[in-house]
């Protein structure tokens, strides 16, 4: 599923960081890049995706987070 | 006279650790032919004047901007002697990017494990012994805003350059770099588990209304205490015309001087050099506000409330790493909530 329609609170694996090499390298070099565990902060609309990943917690704005896929941790 | 370079992602205290070094003994400039700021100065120790270059901050080495060009060709060059790699304690297996990508060309180097106040403060332990064993290199954990920790630090830099210090660990492979660290970091990091929130003043000020308004009154408030700061300067200038223009008056009717050209010297110049005043009271009381205002991290939730859905591709991208504002780090918001 796409990162843009996570659950707030809620924790998940992903999966992909997008199909555009330039946008996946700069995901990447910020943690962001496959198997990494991700929990959702705050996911409002119209509103940057606020994540912790990695101890770091990162906004990214919502079209960036459709374009990255993610697999909820059961 | 030897060289050293700092290297490190923004945030992981490059600039706290440049100024503490080289103090008033810097300049600042521009990578030749290129638009990014290059800080360059000195400082002594043990009788040997040492050089530090301040790299552009770059969360990697891959070329893609204009920062991580010039930081990778530096390097590579062998323009240093030594370079000091920067991490934030904290947030180890974000942070370690920049070494993993480091190790890649293979220069000398010491790693320095910054922050290791906050770390503590969120119950981490760092085992930086067992890391400088693994990776062959001398770590330092340490505090850039502590001045007490700095003499230590530069006889480890002044022993570390003669003995060009490499990375003995296997060079870290493209699109590897997160094992890569997982395997530096197995076992070096002891923690207490605890689940991360957002602070209440992080959930208004990153809102969407409330963001805003908070944004709006934080900026009022800020050029008012610009004003403050300013006021001496002003008090200063004003002082100027209300000196001179009698004096340079009288002395233009001593002199019977053409009228037009007499009011240009005894009230236009001095009143010109208020203004000048004024207005440079005026530029360094918003420097120093909002300089405050990054350095608390406040700057970095502003931009939250702001960030819009772009059409323009380029432009989200370029938004990723070059402002720290789309990246919240977790010292920041400790920060506030402990003030």
């Amino acid at each position: 599923m796409k990162l843009s329609e996570a659950t707030e609170g809620q924790t998940y694996t992903l999966t992909s960081a997008g199909n555009d090499p330039h946008f996946t390298r700069r995901a990447g070099s910020m943690g962001l890049v496959p198997d990494t565990e991700i929990r959702i902060i705050r996911n409002q609309a119209k509103m940057p995706v606020l994540l912790f990943a990695r101890d770091t917690l990162i906004a990214v704005n919502q079209k960036d987070a459709a374009g990255i896929e993610v697999e909820p941790n059961v | 006279m030897y060289k050293i370079a700092l290297l490190g992602q923004p945030n992981s205290g490059k600039s706290t650790l440049f100024n503490a070094l080289t103090g008033s003994h810097q300049h600042v400039g521009n990578w030749p032919g290129k638009t990014v700021e290059r800080c360059e100065g000195s400082y002594k120790h043990q009788g040997e004047t040492i050089s530090v270059v301040d790299l552009p901050g770059s969360y990697s080495l891959t070329a893609d901007s204009e920062e991580e060009k010039i930081t990778r060709d530096f390097i590579t060059q062998g323009d240093a002697d030594l370079i000091l790699v920067m991490a934030d304690s904290s947030q180890l297996s974000r942070s370690l990017y920049m070494l993993a990508d480091f190790s890649k060309l293979g220069a000398p180097a010491v790693l320095i494990l910054n922050m290791e106040d906050v770390a503590k403060a969120q119950g981490k332990q760092v085992n930086a012994k067992l890391l400088e064993e693994r990776l062959g290199i001398p770590v330092i954990s340490f505090v850039a805003a502590d001045l007490k920790r700095y003499d230590k630090l530069k006889d480890i830099i002044h022993s570390a350059l003669p003995s060009v210090p490499k990375l003995k660990v296997e060079k870290c492979k493209n699109g590897q770099e997160f094992s890569w660290i997982k395997g530096i970091l197995s076992g070096v990091v002891k923690e207490t588990q605890k689940s991360y929130t957002l602070s209440r003043f992080d959930r208004l000020a990153t809102g969407r209304i409330s963001g805003k308004i908070i944004a709006c009154g934080a900026m009022l408030l800020a050029f008012a205490c610009s004003m403050i700061v300013a006021m001496p300067l002003m008090g200063i200038g004003a002082m100027i015309p209300q000196i001179f223009t009698p004096l340079l008056q009288n002395a233009m009717d001593a002199l019977d001087v053409y009228p037009f050209i007499a009011s240009i010297i005894s009230v236009l110049i001095p009143n010109t050099i208020y203004f000048a005043f004024s207005m440079s009271g005026f530029v360094f009381g918003v420097n120093f506000v909002f300089a405050f205002l990054e350095d608390i991290g406040y700057i970095a939730r502003v931009r939250v409330p702001y960030i819009k859905n772009d059409k323009n591709k380029q432009q989200m991208t370029a938004d990723l790493p070059t402002t720290h504002s789309i990246q919240l780090s977790i010292n920041s918001a400790m920060l506030c909530k402990n003030k």
